[in-house]
């Protein structure tokens, strides 16, 4: 049961922001030129902020962006986090008869697909190649980081070309989080292969039904893309190319911004917002992220276990100043694991625990913690003293850190700051070797957070474990109904911000920066990139 | 001679089987295994990274799991890289070249000023020259790299817009991967590779020649009327060359692992940004391949230094 | 140690007319150089600044003010504020303690490993020198910043582990070059007269190779001062230094680098006391280089 209520959330995608570089989709902010038709030619130059490590979204175990130009799925959330059709010709529901529900628990999802969809070696993409891509990812030898919900099906049938019909072994709301969303795989090339392989024919030369195709990858260096001429859909790609630059110092980004050298970035830190924002030339887009900052606690730590120290913390945060001083009103101050991007989430939600200092000596005094000679709050031989931990090189990270161990020190609990390389971060929180660590999650869309923050949650590292909120969750995992759903997450939030297993500090957000005359840029809140839709993108003469 | 030399080589034999256990069980201390970015998914079953630990052979004795790498190490099999799983020696010989490209440039530069640096500074002692040149050299042992990266970039690329800003190579022109385009974005990160060198290396030559300046023998060569180039020339420059030799030898391996920040401040694709990479992801057999050719290379160049040493000066005897 | 020298000087052939000892000449010497005199008062000016700088300081050195992020200079914040809002000065002078510290112990730490080893080596000769130069070898064939790199990512940082860090793997330059000055030394006239007039090898070493080599030494200590603070700023880039929100020059430099088009300050103070520390050092131990050598002349 475990395991499955976890691959439920398969798609939740949930990585450290420090390892991604860029998330989106469709983006509200940036308005393309209405005027005119768009003008055809020129190379995009997008500088990320890492280098990807295999072409193949089921593998990597970084974020898609790069080939989000060259892969695509069935299905593919839109910027307000809702499920559109892409290479189906429309999203399955039990209204359309799309999903019809078993009375034994089970249910068949049947996709129609778009016709005339060719690969980039010109062979047409069919029905087969969906169901070679599910049984690919059910191949145990295939060690891929995203076998997402493989398992929830039991089998496919494909009655003609153009129709997908799978079994599920159960009902979900969220079926569409990975397989067949993340992309799908050309069976004609990857029939036989070694998906392990990362100089397998597939993962040297991608193949994928995409707006762009794959030219080179020079390694430490960029990934060239070459716009598909036969592409399938009706907007062709404008742009000849795409040039994907890995550039890991932020500075470095963003002087080659100032030097024109780069047409697009993101995921650009709060801090340096005056360094970036006003570059010649250049437009700043924020995108609100189905993402958010938190400062995790372990629970099994004498004191922390106390839910009145953890009340009396999050009260010690101020997310307003850190988000409008600190951030420059980047992301926006918030108190709930669910985005305002998430149509599940709570409106103008605040926890009865945020930013009131006195209110926080208040509690500590009523729990029984009282100041000793060192100025560190003590009861019953119990010392408040801590390690606060991040990803060293997070700035934004770092800065709540500060921020934290400052106010915690004045209402007398002794923050010892303890950073560590990415890996030993990881590594140390799933070992439970930590008192307070500061993150951030990004996740597909999907209202469950079973994986976090129940007790059979594999992310529930502070071992914070609620029956209340635990029957809650799982009754939100298996929900088909939406209205239902909200419901129940509201309930499910009363429950959280009592228990407090993490502070939420902010909505997350992603700033790009990119030349003026790039237009049809579509940004996007999910873990599936700004880059799902590279046909748009133009320059304007 | 050439016993010495044979004999020197048979030394470093055993000397990097010791490094590489070395290194070997430092790595291993570092907490956290290199599977533990699965961790964050909750798509990768405990049983998938089980899997991958056994495929891996992370499972096996360290003792063992060292033996296995050496082993195949000696058939030419460097290991695959746990982050995108290609091998080793392939990634290597993808990030050598650019490396090169850029410390024998940054080598050759500081080779270039800062000996002649160092020896007017001498002959200039206590004049304007040499307070001039002693504060600049200071100002570049004071000035961090990636600080001096920066700066650069910012008065060369972003306001003179004279040189790009970074990277190897302009993506997607005609002249790409030209030698002038290449050369084009060599030119700073060379700079501020090099300054530390340029800085360490002629106070080096400065205190050697004025030291030797003061020898007996060339106060007698001088007391004899010789010319004053000629007395440099033949004497102070080869002798106070000697340990100049050592110093400089001795910092080529340093000046090539010296190159992580450099190479990250101006992602140019060599070993040192691709190391600071792999040790953020615990890439171990990546690691370890680096960290073995920079063992190679100081064992190399100490072998350089002792024979050069040798060839310059017939006092000291080998046996 | 003066002592020794007295009497040595009074045994010594040339002994007869007054004569200074070589410590008094060598203080002598020093005190002429004016350019070493200005180091070492930019030295102790840098020393105040950072023991005693403190105690007048109303600032919290690690309090924030996020209201009051990256202020310009002003009668309250005389150097302005950080990107956290805590006041400049006030950390440059705690900063300077660490950075100071660890500058200083490192070099005086390396040199004293490299100066033992370089001269057992060097004067010895033979097996040990060849076992000495191996351990030399094999400290030099382990990487200094990478194998920093691990350790940071293996232990928290504190500044005393810096310094034993980078100490233990910075005497090697200094090991070989006092091995190759003692390779020289020991072959000239009076190191062999000393030997043939039966005197101790510890003596021969200590007050005739030795002294001799200090040169050399010190023009390296010198640099590693410079290094050591450089260094500890690098780790900071690397993400491996010393854990916020101690402060020291060389994060301070390197938080600065996202900072100095806004607030040229955060950048340009850690940076001049860097630059003035490393060359107070360096004009001293050019001062010293010069007075420990008494052939040279001024």
């Amino acid at each position: 049961m475990k395991k499955k209520i976890a691959l439920l959330l398969a798609a939740v995608m949930v990585m450290a922001l420090a390892l991604s570089a860029c998330t989106g989709s469709k983006e509200p902010n940036e308005t393309p030129s209405a005027s005119g038709t768009p003008s055809e030619g020129g190379v995009a130059v997008v500088a990320l902020g890492y280098e990807p490590d295999i072409m193949n979204t089921y593998s990597t175990h970084l974020m898609g962006d790069v080939q989000a130009t060259m892969m695509e799925g069935l299905l593919r959330p839109d910027e307000n986090m809702e499920y559109q059709p892409w290479l189906a010709t429309e999203v399955p529901t039990v209204e359309n008869g799309g999903i019809v529900l078993n009375d034994d628990g089970t249910m068949d999802i049947t996709y129609h697909l778009h016709e005339g969809v060719l690969w980039h070696d010109g062979e047409p993409f069919t029905s087969e190649d969906v169901k070679f891509t599910w049984e690919a990812l059910c191949d145990p030898d295939w060690d891929a980081e995203s076998k997402g919900d493989a398992a929830d099906i039991d089998s496919i049938d494909c009655p003609d070309d153009l129709t997908v019909v799978c079994h599920y072994n159960k009902q979900t709301p969220d079926f569409a989080q990975t397989i067949f969303t993340f992309g799908i795989m050309p069976k004609h090339i990857c029939e036989g292969l070694d998906m392990n392989d990362p100089n397998n024919a597939y993962h040297l030369n991608p193949v994928g039904t995409g707006a762009f195709k794959f030219k080179e990858w020079k390694h430490g260096e960029y990934i060239e893309l070459v716009k598909n001429e036969n592409y399938w859909g009706e907007e062709k790609p404008h742009l000849d190319g795409i040039v994907f630059r890995f550039i890991t110092d932020e500075n470095t980004r963003i002087a080659q911004l100032k030097s024109g050298d780069i047409d697009f970035t993101c995921n650009l830190s709060f801090q340096n917002y005056e360094e970036y924002a006003n570059i010649e030339g250049t437009t700043v887009a924020v995108q609100p992220l189905n993402s958010w900052g938190y400062i995790d606690f372990n629970t099994t730590r004498p004191g922390l276990d106390d839910v009145n120290v953890r009340h009396a913390i999050s009260c010690a945060i101020d997310r307003d100043a850190i988000v409008d001083q600190l951030f420059n009103g980047l992301p926006t101050a918030w108190y709930q694991p669910w985005m305002a991007s998430d149509p599940h989430h709570v409106d103008g939600f605040v926890s009865a625990y945020s930013y009131d200092m006195e209110k926080a000596a208040q509690i500590l005094d009523d729990a029984g913690w009282v100041l000793n000679a060192d100025g560190v709050r003590e009861k019953d031989g119990v010392k408040l003293e801590y390690e606060i931990s991040c990803k060293a090189g997070g700035a934004g990270d770092e800065a709540i850190e500060l921020v934290a161990v400052d106010s915690l020190g004045k209402l007398g609990i002794k923050l010892t700051v303890n950073n560590a390389a990415a890996s030993t971060f990881t590594a140390n929180m799933y070992a439970g070797e930590y008192d307070l660590a500061i993150g951030r999650y990004i996740t597909a869309p999907g209202a469950s957070r079973t994986v976090m923050y129940a007790s059979d949650g594999l992310l529930n590292r502070g071992k914070w474990y609620n029956d209340e909120f635990d029957a809650l969750s799982h009754k939100i995992d298996v929900e088909m109904n939406d209205e239902a759903r909200k419901e129940l997450v509201e309930q499910a939030l009363a429950i959280f911000d009592e228990g407090m297993p993490q502070v939420i500090t902010y909505n997350n957000a992603d700033v790009i920066v990119m030349k003026s005359n790039l237009k049809g840029v579509n940004l996007n809140p999910t873990n599936m990139t700004h880059f799902m839709n590279p046909q748009t993108w133009y320059f304007e003469q | 001679m050439l016993k010495y030399i044979i004999k020197r080589i048979l030394q470093a034999i055993p000397m990097l089987i010791a490094v590489s256990i070395i290194i070997y069980a430092l790595l291993q201390f570092m907490p956290g295994d290199p599977l533990d970015m699965y961790l964050e998914n909750p798509n990768a079953s405990p049983e998938v990274i089980e899997k991958m630990k056994e495929s891996y052979g992370l499972n096996d004795p360290i003792p063992v799991q060292y033996l296995n790498w050496a082993k195949n190490l000696l058939k030419g099999d460097w290991g695959r890289s746990y982050n995108s799983r290609r091998p080793v020696l392939d990634l290597l010989a993808e990030r050598i070249g650019p490396t090169l490209q850029l410390t024998v440039t940054a080598f050759i530069l500081s080779v270039v000023v800062a000996i002649p640096l160092g020896i007017f500074g001498a002959i200039k002692k206590g004049k304007p020259f040499d307070y001039v040149t002693t504060t600049l050299t200071f100002l570049g042992i004071s000035m961090p790299v990636f600080w001096f990266g920066l700066m650069l970039q910012l008065i060369f690329s972003v306001h003179l817009g004279w040189l790009p800003t970074a990277g190897r190579v302009t993506v997607g022109a005609a002249y790409s991967g030209s030698f002038l385009d290449v050369a084009r974005h060599l030119v700073l990160p060379a700079i501020v590779l090099s300054l530390i060198y340029i800085a360490g290396w002629s106070r080096y030559a400065r205190s050697n020649f004025l030291e030797v300046m003061n020898q007996d023998y060339i106060r007698t060569a001088r007391a004899k009327g010789l010319k004053e180039g000629s007395v440099l020339g033949k004497h102070a420059f080869r002798n106070a060359l000697i340990s100049l030799i050592t110093v400089i030898t001795l910092d080529i391996p340093v000046l090539f692992s010296g190159a992580v920040v450099t190479e990250a401040v101006f992602s140019w694709p060599g070993m040192g940004s691709f190391m600071k990479d792999a040790l953020d992801k615990q890439d171990y057999p990546v690691l370890m391949g680096i960290l073995m050719i920079n063992a190679l290379l100081v064992i190399l160049s100490n072998l350089l230094a002792d024979i050069l040493y040798a060839v310059f000066d017939p006092r000291i005897k080998y046996d | 140690m003066a002592e020794k020298l007295k009497k040595s000087q009074a045994k010594s052939p040339e002994g007869g007319a007054p004569v200074r000892t070589p410590t008094q000449q060598a203080l002598r010497r020093f005190r002429k150089n004016r350019i070493a005199m200005l180091g070492a008062v930019i030295l102790i000016v840098l020393v105040v600044f950072v023991i005693v700088g403190p105690l007048f300081a109303k600032y919290d050195p690690n309090a924030n003010d996020l209201f009051a992020i990256l202020k310009k200079p002003s009668a309250e914040h005389l150097l302005g504020t950080d990107s956290m809002g805590r006041d400049l000065l006030t950390r440059l002078m705690y900063g300077g303690r660490i950075s100071l510290a660890i500058g200083l112990a490192t070099s005086v730490f390396s040199m004293a490993i490299g100066s033992l080893i370089g001269a057992l080596a060097g004067y010895y000769g033979g097996v040990t020198d060849s076992l000495l130069m191996r351990l030399t070898d094999l400290f030099l064939t382990i990487p200094t910043l990478p194998l920093l790199m691990v350790f940071g990512a293996v232990f928290k940082p504190s500044p005393l582990l810096l310094v034993v860090l980078i100490s233990v793997l910075n005497w090697t330059t200094t090991a070989r070059l006092v091995r190759s000055k003692f390779l020289t030394l020991r072959t000239l006239d009076y190191a062999k007269a000393a030997q043939a007039i039966g005197a101790k090898n510890s003596r021969i070493i200590l007050h005739h190779l030795l002294p001799n080599s200090l040169g050399a030494i010190i023009v390296t200590a010198t640099l590693t001062v410079g290094r050591a603070i450089i260094m500890e700023s690098t780790l900071s880039f690397l993400g491996v230094g010393i854990n916020p929100p101690t402060a020291s020059w060389g994060n301070m430099l390197q938080s600065a680098s996202s900072t100095m088009t806004r607030a040229p300050l955060t950048a340009i103070a850690p940076g001049i006391l860097i630059l003035l520390t490393v060359l107070a050092i360096n004009f001293l131990g050019d001062g010293l280089d010069d007075a420990l050598d008494p052939k040279r002349e001024h």
